[in-house]
């Protein structure tokens, strides 16, 4: 059976057959093949591939923060029932602006270094979502009442995400914080505007292993008081388990398989998320895989059936003629590949332990990462 | 047993802080703050830390890039503390380092096969055979011949990485520093840098010291594991120990905040104690413990005593007053599972149950 309908039940974002492309001197590249993801009312749901598997742009193309052309976006994105796509510019910046926010991987770049925190989060907090506040408009509000109001809910806010000393860290400027507290930050300034959406690009990444949970327990503790919908981008897969619902993995600008973050964990269904999972290094000490051979597909000209095919140990001339379906395999369940057909026996399914032999050393290969 | 290939003996690295007109110093970072430990030929010391642990600056003064303002370090029984340019001419063809970023360490004007070439020549290799023992190293790394003519552009993470282990490896070096060689890198490539560096190791005899900030992975990898914190090991031991009953409350918080993917490995993570605040400057560090300022368990004595750094139960040293008779007292609140340890009651630290 193949799963074609939103697994989110109750859904807040759906994103339906998104295609992106670039245009460069060497032809279209095709990055995102037919993404379809949604996003339940108070799910966490996370996107979890390497590098170059177009988890940003998926994201990018969702927000527009492609510049078009090069970029070229088809396909349905409806926010709580409003198709973002055909919405002008404006309009665009309106929804966005009041109800989507999103928090950036690098805490480093992504403030002003020339203005306070305080200066930023209170922009934020009283021009968030008014893209054409104009000059007069802009001053009066500026210098009214409604400026203290807007700093009194920033300080409120900093004080949500624990910032030490919040009063103070209003008057200071970016470089005068350490990288856990700018993330700090730029949480609390993604909440001002109570989004219903956030969007959490490879959040912590950059910090060190302690401050990193710090922020996720923070990040846990926010979505139960703020009743958030979360987009997770993420390359850690540890990270996907500890905080999401659901999780998506992206491999070559498509979505191979899909779970709920229990099932995706315990029965790890894609040969692709199996080699990716039993290439993680073990706390247990147990053997880990020695990598998938090969590397991620050219986007210029991709394998034109499973773009996994060419790094797939059990891939047949099947494989690499067509695009596989996504067969559902189990509530809000689907995998992209050829095996999980409902013709193939389940003895043929490849397990983990199969796929980790598979992928351990085997001497005279030749290694192209 | 043989002697050991490297000895660190009280290693320090202070950084002098200048101010005013004259550049008087007014002040130290104390990168590294008395560092000892020694890794026998044929071996893996892993060395663990966060930013700013100084665990870099470590290597960087072994191989002589930053001289030592204090304490030894001898390589195969020779002084080499702040080593002569004789010295170091020497020491080079013996020791190498592979560094974090595989990008920026590459030249990008030169093609694999040149910057290859550059350790070979400086062993005095003839111009007639440098192809060939190019090749031979690009297949020591499992990439074949056409990599010659490539620039590293055109090379993936991963096999930049690759080609940065062949050319520290040109000069049949006996002593590899590894400072976060995987760190950039995604896990499926990572795993397999780790499986090559394994093979290097069994083939060569490679003796190897890995600085890593991720714990996880130097689980199956080093046979001993230090876990430094402000320029001082704060734990070191068999890396089987580290990990089944980590002593320090540090090297706790360490291993129970790494996001994991089985429920196997939860049940082993130590209890979770998030860390309160963040890493002090290295310039301005606590008194007595330094992380007392972070500790869950600390008292009044840890922030004016500083812990000696004491072998606890015949197995890794630990720094840390927990395990110090003469402060027993001061330790009444402290949960079993920490002292636990230190009785040698038998029960694992490691345990979920509060």
């Amino acid at each position: 059976m193949r799963l074609d309908e939103p697994v989110a039940e109750n859904p807040l974002l759906t994103v339906e057959n998104l295609e992106v492309g670039f245009e460069s001197f060497d032809g279209l590249a095709e990055v995102i093949d037919g993404v379809n993801l949604s996003i339940g009312k108070g799910e966490v749901v996370t996107i979890a591939g390497e590098t170059g598997c177009g988890k940003s742009v998926t994201m990018k193309s969702i927000l527009r923060l492609l510049n078009q052309p090069p970029a070229r976006v088809s396909g349905d994105i409806t926010f709580d029932g409003t198709e973002l796509l055909s919405l002008s510019d404006r309009e665009f910046e309106r929804v966005k602006g009041q109800r989507m926010s999103l928090v950036f991987q690098d805490p480093m770049s992504s403030l002003n270094p020339t203005f306070t925190i305080g200066e930023q989060l209170t922009d934020t907090a009283q021009f968030g979502g008014d893209s054409d506040t104009g000059v007069v408009e802009f001053f009066r509000r500026r210098f009214s009442g409604e400026r203290d109001e807007a700093r009194e809910r920033v300080v409120e806010m900093l004080r949500e995400v624990q910032m030490p000393d919040p009063e103070n860290i209003m008057d200071s400027y970016p470089s005068q914080l350490s990288g856990g507290m700018r993330q700090r930050a730029l949480i609390a300034q993604a909440l001002l505007n109570e989004p219903d959406l956030l969007i959490a690009d490879e959040i912590g990444t950059a910090l060190d292993v302690t401050i990193h949970d710090q922020i996720l327990d923070l990040l846990a503790d926010l979505i139960e008081n703020h009743d958030l919908s979360v987009l997770m981008i993420t390359h850690n897969l540890g990270v996907a388990r500890q905080v999401s619902d659901r999780v998506y993995v992206m491999y070559g600008g498509r979505i191979v398989e899909t779970a709920p973050t229990e099932e995706l964990f315990e029965n790890p269904k894609h040969p692709y998320t199996q080699g990716l999972i039993a290439s993680i290094p073990r706390l247990t000490g147990d053997e880990m895989a020695t990598g998938i051979d090969g590397s991620i597909p050219e986007y210029l000209d991709p394998p034109p059936g499973c773009r996994f095919a060419p790094r797939c140990p059990y891939a047949t001339a099947e494989c690499e003629e067509a695009r596989p379906e996504m067969y559902e395999r189990g509530p809000q369940t689907g995998v992209e590949c050829v095996l999980y057909d409902e013709a193939v026996p389940a003895s043929e399914r490849p397990t983990v332990e199969e796929t980790r032999s598979h992928m351990t050393r085997r001497p005279g290969k030749q290694g192209g990462d | 047993m043989s002697e050991p290939l490297l000895e660190v003996e009280d290693l320090e690295k202070y950084f002098p802080v200048k101010s005013g007109i004259i550049k008087r110093t007014s002040d130290h970072v104390k990168a590294v703050d008395g560092v000892s430990f020694d890794i026998d030929r044929g071996e893996t010391l892993a060395l663990i830390g966060e930013s700013g642990s100084g665990k870099s600056t470590v290597a960087r003064t072994i191989i002589g890039l930053t001289g030592a303002t204090g304490g030894t370090v001898r390589f195969d029984g020779e002084d080499i503390t702040n080593a002569t340019d004789e010295q170091l001419a020497r020491l080079r063809s013996r020791v190498q380092m592979v560094f974090q970023d595989p990008t920026s360490s590459l030249n990008p004007r030169r093609t694999i096969g040149k910057s290859l070439a550059v350790p070979l020549k400086a062993r005095g290799v003839p111009k007639s055979d440098l192809r060939e023992r190019v090749v031979d190293l690009l297949e020591r790394v499992e990439l074949n011949d056409e990599y010659w003519n490539k620039y590293p552009h055109e090379l993936s993470g991963g096999q930049k990485q690759r080609v940065n282990i062949a050319r520290a490896l040109a000069v049949e070096p006996e002593l590899l520093l590894l400072d976060e060689p995987t760190s950039a890198l995604d896990v499926s490539v990572q795993a397999k840098i780790i499986a090559l560096l394994e093979d290097l190791q069994e083939e060569f005899g490679l003796t190897y010291l890995f600085i890593t900030h991720d714990l996880s992975l130097v689980r199956n990898f080093a046979d001993e594991t230090a876990v430094m914190y402000l320029g001082e090991i704060q734990e070191r031991g068999p890396t089987q120990e580290v990990f089944q009953r980590p002593r320090h409350p540090y090297s706790r918080a360490l291993l129970s905040a790494i996001p994991v993917t089985t429920d196997e490995e939860e049940a082993y993570k130590p209890r979770h104690e998030p860390l309160r605040g963040e890493i002090p400057s290295p310039r301005d560090i606590p008194t007595g413990c330094r992380f007392h300022t972070r500790c869950p368990y600390a008292t009044d004595a840890c922030s004016t005593d500083e812990p000696a750094f004491v072998a606890v139960d015949a197995g890794p040293s630990v720094r840390c007053h927990i395990y110090d008779e003469a402060y027993a007292d001061a330790f009444d609140d402290v949960p079993d599972v920490a002292v636990a340890a230190v009785a040698g009651e038998g029960v694992a630290s490691n345990t979920n149950e509060p």
